[in-house]
């Protein structure tokens, strides 16, 4: 709840009491500080609605930015607790606090906001003192929400801690100082110019002179002192005050000066006859604003228990998390603009390749049409080049070809004439040993004059027509014509015993 | 209009500029995106199978460069063109092997059924020499530019073709395109 801020000339202090608003400008100038535009407001059902006095709210929202502006509430909305504790590093310090605070709350924090300020014990040296004051949640979130946004508002206290500078200071001796409003009276312990402790009384039962002898104002008595005896606890006798001031808004302090006294056992004195009196006001119902502005104006860094919303505080890291905020998701479109941009430009870039693929195969007869057309060679490339190269290495010297054919279908014919058995034989088998060719068929073997005269018939064998032909030239020049043959026909009587009719495909 | 007001107009109405948002422009770029990746996935498939399909192309115009020549890697020409270009090349093809050509005489285009649109033009070539010329044409029709397949092969000898010669009829064809096919 700390918050750090700049020190400014000029201060709003608003007061919001259950009997009405009170609004002051405090100006610290080079003639003196005073205080400006008091204004009372009616508080209305404030306190049960959370909204404000529409002239309230009208004159709030004419306060300058650069003037800020602080708010005090009741004390009964509060708690405000001190214990010493042993000096320590912070961490362990604040550790030390949340267990006391704890053991000393009732409620969660889900009702109470607090908050905590530590300083050397002015009672004990070597000991740090803390101050924690606890305010109910609802209240204070009613309080900051009630404020226009365009007001800088700097500080929400509770009013004892609000006036509690503006006392005099005594810094020899503990004091106990009495703040009595309509509502409620404030005791207050200080030492050494340090609020160390506070206990609310409300004033119900507040005894008046005519009837200070009433059971109520019996049990206030008792009471009283019972909260004095808290506000003392553990504190060395030694150091309890023995004097102490009392002041308010209205005659009820003067009442109750000497009723107090007797019961706590304290020599009281009203504000008016402290030594600085005279410079302010002591029954003004302009304390608690007064006390609040002229806290910001002359000690804002003393504001560490403050239970305003750091609005200026928050403000930039909101601002800070709405542009993160607006960054990632700026990010985020841009990532997923990126690749949807990504996406779109593959597509159309794969659709232009495919078209262009399509275009460059259509020119060329279409993929389907070329691959159709390479099935088709391959089922039908002519087998005659295979085959004329397997007879022509088939055949030996001695063969004179007489005729060659080779069908549409597939088929070959050969007719020719060798020159023994032997070779018939020969040639037929490596025929039948041929690649290129199938069923070889001897159709008919002649021995005509010592030439054996030989009729086959072949079919060229599954794709023959694939089977690569190496150096045909060469095979085909031992091939002799048959004009050049030496040897006549052989005589068809003459054929061999062993003779390779019907041998191969038949 | 006080604040409770004010919180419930910009509420419904920042709900009903979302849901417009999302109606009107999520939903619809959401769509376009997916059909823009269905469209990837698409191309990709598409471009996936023309891969497929040209590698197993060129496989095959690999194994049949050698047996048929380069002239199968090339698109097929109309009939006029690929039978003057048939011509063309039979008569190279000959007189690069020293064969004399006695007749050429064009046979009736045939169609064929396994391959619609595409007809073969076959030509009948009467000519005379020897078994080793014959090889040599045959050898010889792979580096022609056109394509250039063997129909039929008739070979005889003949007592008045002189020592060796042989009377050759060969029929030799090409494939070409039907002038009015796609």
């Amino acid at each position: 709840m700390t918050q750090t801020t700049a020190t400014s000339n000029a201060a709003w202090g608003l007061e919001l009491s259950h009997t009405g608003a009170y609004l002051v400008r405090w100006e610290l100038a080079s003639a003196g500080a005073s205080a400006q535009h008091r204004r009372t407001f009616p508080i209305g059902d404030f306190w049960q609605t959370g909204v404000l006095d529409a002239e309230l709210l009208s004159a709030l929202g004419q306060i300058p930015q650069a003037e800020p502006l602080g708010v005090c509430f009741p004390d009964q909305a509060m708690l405000c607790r001190g214990f010493s504790l042993p000096r320590a590093q912070a961490n362990v310090m604040e550790k030390m606090v949340h267990a006391q605070m704890e053991a000393l709350l009732s409620a969660g924090p889900e009702r109470l906001t607090s908050s905590w300020q530590a300083f050397p014990d002015p009672l004990n040296a070597g000991m740090q003192w803390v101050l924690f004051c606890a305010g109910r949640r609802e209240v204070l979130e009613r309080l900051n929400a009630a404020i226009p946004p365009g007001v800088a508002l700097r500080a929400v206290l509770p009013r004892a801690l609000a006036t509690a500078h503006s006392w005099p200071r005594n810094a020899s001796s503990s004091e106990l100082l009495v703040e009595v409003t309509h509502e409620a009276a404030t005791m207050s312990l200080v030492a050494d110019g340090h609020l160390l402790r506070c206990m609310v009384l409300g004033l119900d039962d507040a005894p008046e002179t005519e009837s200070s002898g009433s059971p109520g104002a019996q049990s206030w008595v008792r009471q009283s002192r019972q909260s004095y005896h808290s506000l003392l606890e553990g504190l060395p006798r030694d150091r309890w005050p023995r004097q102490g001031l009392i002041r308010g808004t209205n005659g009820e302090a003067a009442e109750m000066l000497p009723t107090l006294a007797d019961a706590l056992g304290v020599d009281l004195h009203p504000w008016s006859s402290a030594p600085d009196a005279a410079k302010h006001e002591t029954t003004s119902p302009y304390l608690g604003a007064e006390g609040i502005a002229r806290l910001i104006v002359d000690d804002p860094a003393a504001l560490h228990i403050n239970f305003a919303r750091p609005a200026k505080a928050l403000a930039a890291p909101v601002v800070i998390r709405h542009c993160r905020v607006m960054v990632l998701a700026l990010a985020c479109l841009a990532g997923v603009a990126l690749l949807y941009g990504i996406d779109c430009y593959r597509s159309s870039w794969l659709s232009e390749q495919v078209e262009q693929v399509r275009a460059a195969a259509a020119s060329s007869g279409g993929i389907e049409q070329r691959l159709a057309i390479d099935r088709y060679l391959e089922k039908n490339v002519s087998p005659a080049m295979p085959g004329l190269d397997a007879i022509l290495a088939a055949a030996p010297p001695s063969l004179s070809m007489t005729s060659f054919s080779l069908t549409a279908g597939g088929q070959f014919r050969f007719v020719g004439a060798l020159g023994s058995p032997n070779e018939v034989d020969d040639f037929l088998r490596k025929l039948l040993a041929s690649k290129a060719l199938a069923n070889v068929e001897v159709r008919s073997l002649r021995n005509d004059q010592q030439r054996w005269t030989l009729e086959l018939s072949a079919d060229a064998a599954p794709a023959a027509g694939m089977l690569l032909i190496t150096a045909p030239a060469k095979q085909a020049a031992n091939l002799p014509v048959p004009g050049n043959s030496a040897r006549g026909p052989i005589p068809a009587a003459t054929a061999p015993a062993t003779g390779p009719t019907k041998r191969g495909g038949v | 209009m006080n604040a409770r007001d004010r919180r419930a107009v910009i509420l419904g109405g920042g709900s009903l500029l979302l849901l417009a948002v999302v109606w009107l422009v999520i939903l619809p770029w959401w769509a376009d995106w997916s059909a823009v990746r269905e469209q990837i996935s698409e191309s990709r498939q598409q471009i996936e199978d023309l891969q497929e399909k040209t590698g197993r192309l060129i496989a095959m115009d690999r194994q049949l460069e050698p047996v048929l020549g380069a002239a199968v890697k090339k698109p097929l020409a109309g009939i006029g063109a690929s039978r003057a270009q048939l011509i063309k090349d039979l008569m190279d093809l000959h007189a690069k092997s020293g064969i004399q050509i006695r007749s050429m005489q064009p046979e009736s285009t045939r169609p064929l059924r396994e391959l619609p649109g595409v007809v073969r033009l076959p030509i009948q070539v009467q000519s005379t020499c020897q078994p080793l010329q014959l090889v040599q044409v045959m050898a010889a029709a792979r580096d022609s530019s056109g394509l250039l397949l063997v129909d039929r092969v008739e070979l005889a000898s003949g007592a008045q073709q002189g020592p060796g010669g042989m009377n050759v009829t060969m029929v030799w064809s090409t494939l070409a395109r039907q002038e009015n096919a796609p």
